[in-house]
């Protein structure tokens, strides 16, 4: 053995990781089997940064008829006792005029809101239930990616805003479909992840990962749909039971589970099979995600 | 991907992988080592069905990549004749690189043309983002109010740097930015601590600044000067409205960062006269600035900023 | 913040051993005692009560409305109240939020359903009058109690009325008056901390300030159910601990759930059933 010299470690492994950082390399994936497109293809999305000028980063997203604009502030001082870390507060509002998924069920405990969704029981303006355990999703979400410990003393605002719903404005008529809020708040909240990771990206904030996520319906049938879409007339669907899943990663942090929402419709068991297929296929989809929004990232650079 | 440095310059993205912290080139077996700067982290990264991990820097930010190699400042050591040989060998067995990642901004231009000389001060500042001053920074502040023992000021810009809060720390520029409007423009609800700020990463104790507040410091009187502390008069060293260059002491407590402006070079670098209500004022010599229109001879600490 | 740096070094090095070394000798499956009383509210048809040896009180009131079933959304209202939190915070809004999706989800609606046109409403106030860990799980493990020693009047009129114009009448003896379902388990939360490859069941306010995650589980039927979500425990600290977790885990929590949660539910039947015995201040 060489004594002389410094050597490195026995049993050196250079990990094999990793993915070519030139743009022209990452191309989204075109080639799509046309059996499989109703189950495995991620719906197309519209993505665009910095549109907020005053904002210190934003982004804005387009999915089918889901409008989502984000905008980040931040560092901005706090005040108070030292922290040496960043706070982070996230605050997801939807325009006034639009119906919040399922907000028949959770906010109809204020009888005298006259529909106006925006205001609570006590007449101020405020988040609703619903914008609030949205916004406690991001927030879980994101904070993991976030390296706090380089922002001493100062705090991080995502302030959400949800322009358009696949459902479309507020029609308050009786007969509204509102069978599925669960599953359109759950696509909803896909999307708004995205989005933000985008914006706080955008906003040159130090991240340890960009956070990505995937949405997954299984059926009772065993069935499973990537990015389910709203059904229109596939009534039948919901009558079976079907588990419904939002997960984000962190995929290029050893695919670290950070953010984790399941709901479901109708009578189904919650098993080992359910979860891994929504687990993984979440995982799946943030990757294709993810190298959307690398490619993006990386183009706007150039 | 590992890059090397003829990568220098290639794009990354929060989260990619730059390199391995220790490499080792085989075929001229030298080890290399990575030291994460500005924009980088370290990311323990597991290997696939092992219990391994290698800590590998990855990119924090979007920006550029650039990777420089730091040469040894540790002075030569006396060697006889015989050993010199090795000694030197053994020298260049180790490289040591530092990796940082510059943002788009245009404001880092500068920043990355000299970053050459710049490296020792990539080293030690990499703990706080690039925005936020830190310890030893040195700062542009604006002096906001004097008592006799102390003098207020925020800070508005960091040396080598960015702004610290190019716009308040809301987003607000122009017209609107003395006015108080909530984050999210006017349309918003108020923005209140207790029903946004969650309760998953916020202190009950931190409360948000007022709006367009930046980060404040204070420059104690015994710190204004090196010399003759006993005796200096905060009055006659520094008065609201100044633009003074300071160096962080220390990040201070919850509300303020503590400054110093006792070196040469740190002082007043633009002062008006009569309280801000008249014109430029020019240094005469370290302690005395001149308005040439009325011929006003202020005190001030001035910087000397040939030094 | 609860602990120094040296003692959030030292539990997060206690309970990443493998097994965990909890605070109180627990097993990373054991819940902390817990004491109850139900049925004490005479307004209401269902009241609990659950106190936690460091001093964590949670209390329930179940009340019920005849309400047209076509002319509301959902059966059950949630509401509650924690002290020291606004009512529109964050915090009390995703409790409140968490809950209602719970039993929206699993609550089985044909116990309310009382004529072809009617049902009762059930309305669940819940107030949480001291509370250091994460309160959910206390929350949930008391409006078991509440829903579990509900009571309605029995309705004495026809059960058909599709046809009729009735409204539907009571038996005004409350003696008579049905519980829910006598097999019915009304659905729980079970809250699980994770640090590094544990995960530790109904975590105190010491260990939430460690944990590197937190998973909110829920259990009904023998089963795990949805909603499954995960969550800072830690409630206003800079818990600098906080991690992405691996997705096995959340596989393995599901298993944990299914192997530990019946003796859960078992404790708190055996509970409601002593309660029922041996009371004195009954009120039924």
């Amino acid at each position: 053995m060489d004594r002389r010299r410094l050597l490195g470690p026995l049993n050196t492994i250079i990990p094999n990781i990793g993915i070519s950082s030139n743009p022209n390399d990452i191309k989204p994936d075109t080639t799509i089997d046309n059996d499989e497109v109703s189950a495995n293809q991620i719906q197309n999305f519209f993505l665009k940064t910095g549109i907020i000028e005053n904002a210190n980063g934003s982004a804005y997203l387009e999915v089918g008829n889901s409008i989502i604009e984000v905008s980040v502030f931040g560092p901005r001082p706090i005040r108070g006792s030292f922290v040496d870390r960043a706070s982070f507060s996230v605050e997801c509002k939807f325009l006034p005029y639009i119906t919040q998924p399922g907000e028949q069920i959770y906010n109809t405990t204020n009888q005298f809101n006259n529909g106006n969704s925006n205001t609570n029981a006590n007449g101020r303006t405020g988040l609703t239930t619903i914008e609030q355990r949205i916004s406690a999703y991001v927030e879980t979400a994101l904070l993991p990616s976030i390296i706090l410990e380089k922002y001493p003393k100062s705090t991080f605002d995502i302030f959400i805003t949800i322009i358009s719903t696949e459902e479309g404005v507020n029609n308050n008529d009786e007969d509204d479909d509102n069978s599925a809020p669960n599953e359109q708040l759950l696509r909803l909240t896909n999307w708004i992840v995205n989005c933000s990771s985008v914006a706080l990206v955008d906003a040159s904030v130090e991240l340890k990962d960009i956070v990505t996520s995937g949405i997954v319906k299984t059926t009772s049938d065993g069935k499973v749909i990537f990015d389910p879409r709203s059904q229109g007339n596939e009534e039948e669907e919901q009558e079976e039971g079907s588990v419904i899943g939002v997960a984000s990663f962190m995929n290029l942090r050893n695919d670290e589970l950070v953010g984790i929402w399941i709901e479901r419709q109708g009578a189904i068991n919650v098993g080992d099979t359910e979860m891994n297929n929504i687990l993984d296929g979440c995982n799946e989809m943030s990757k294709k995600i993810r190298a959307n929004i690398n490619t993006y990232l990386a183009n706007s650079l150039e | 991907m590992i890059l090397d440095q003829s990568d220098s310059g290639k794009v990354v993205i929060p989260g990619q992988y730059i390199t391995p912290t220790y490499k080792l080139q085989t075929e001229s077996n030298v080890i290399e080592k990575y030291i994460s700067g500005k924009g980088t982290t370290i990311t323990p990264i597991q290997i696939a069905d092992q219990s391994k991990v290698v800590s590998v820097i990855t990119a924090s930010i979007l920006g550029k990549v650039y990777v420089n190699e730091i040469q040894s400042t540790k002075p030569e050591e006396e060697t006889d004749g015989k050993d010199k040989d090795d000694e030197e060998e053994e020298q260049q067995k180790v490289k040591t690189y530092l990796v940082v990642v510059i943002p788009k901004s245009s404001s880092y231009i500068n920043f990355q043309k000299n970053h050459q000389q710049e490296l020792k001060h990539l080293v030690d500042s990499n703990s706080i983002s690039i925005n936020l001053p830190t310890e030893n920074d040195i700062v542009l502040v604006k002096v906001t109010k004097i008592t006799l023992k102390q003098i207020y000021c925020e800070i508005l810009t960091v040396e080598n740097g960015d702004n610290v809060l190019k716009d308040g720390g809301i987003g607000v520029n122009g017209d609107l930015s003395h006015v108080s409007v909530t984050p999210s423009g006017g349309s918003a609800s108020l923005s209140n601590y207790q029903t946004i700020a969650s309760s998953q990463s916020t202190l009950t104790g931190a409360q948000f600044q007022d709006i367009g507040e930046n980060f404040r410091g204070i420059i104690r009187s015994q710190d204004i000067r090196s010399t003759e502390r006993d005796k200096v008069k905060v009055i006659e060293s520094y008065k609201p409205g100044d633009i003074v260059r300071a160096m962080i002491l220390s990040l201070g407590d919850g509300s303020n960062y503590y400054l110093t402006t006792a070196r040469n070079d740190l002082g007043v670098i633009f002062a008006k006269s009569e309280n801000g209500s008249g014109n430029l004022m020019y240094p005469l010599d370290w302690q005395n600035m001149i308005d040439v229109t009325n011929g006003i001879i202020e005190k001030r600490k001035c910087a000397n900023p040939f030094t | 913040m609860i602990l120094s740096p040296a003692e959030r070094s030292y539990l997060y090095d206690s309970l990443s051993q493998k097994p965990p070394i909890r605070p109180g000798a627990r097993s990373d499956h054991q819940f902390r005692p817990l004491e109850a009383k139900t049925s004490f509210l005479p307004n209401s048809n269902g009241s609990a009560r659950i106190r936690l040896n460091d001093g964590s009180e949670c209390m329930i009131s179940v009340k019920s409305k005849v309400v047209v079933t076509k002319s509301v959304t959902n059966l059950i209202d949630v509401d509650i109240d924690v002290a020291g939190f606004r009512d529109d915070s964050n915090f009390v809004s995703n409790l409140k939020y968490n809950l209602t999706s719970l039993l929206i989800t699993n609550f089985p609606s044909q116990y309310l359903k009382l004529t072809s046109k009617y049902s009762f409403k059930l309305f669940i106030d819940c107030i949480v009058i001291s509370h250091s860990s994460y309160p959910l799980s206390l929350i949930s493990l008391a409006t078991y109690l509440a829903l579990k020693t509900t009571r309605l009047p029995l309705l004495v009129s026809e059960v058909n009325d599709e046809e009729i114009e009735e409204q539907p009448t009571f038996s005004d003896d409350w003696d008579n008056a049905k519980y829910l379902d006598e097999a019915f388990e009304p659905p729980i939360f079970i809250t699980l901390g994770v640090i590094g490859t544990n995960l530790l069941f109904d975590p105190s306010i010491e260990e939430e300030q460690v944990l590197e995650n937190g998973l909110i589980v829920s259990f009904y039927k023998d089963n795990v159910i949805t909603p499954i979500s995960n969550i800072n425990l830690a409630t206003n600290s800079n818990n600098s601990n906080f991690k992405g977790l691996n997705q096995k885990l959340i596989i393995e929590s599901i298993n944990l759930c299914n192997k530990y949660c019946p003796a859960i539910i078992k404790a708190l039947n055996t509970l409601t059933e002593q309660d029922d015995e041996g009371d004195d201040d009954h009120i039924f």
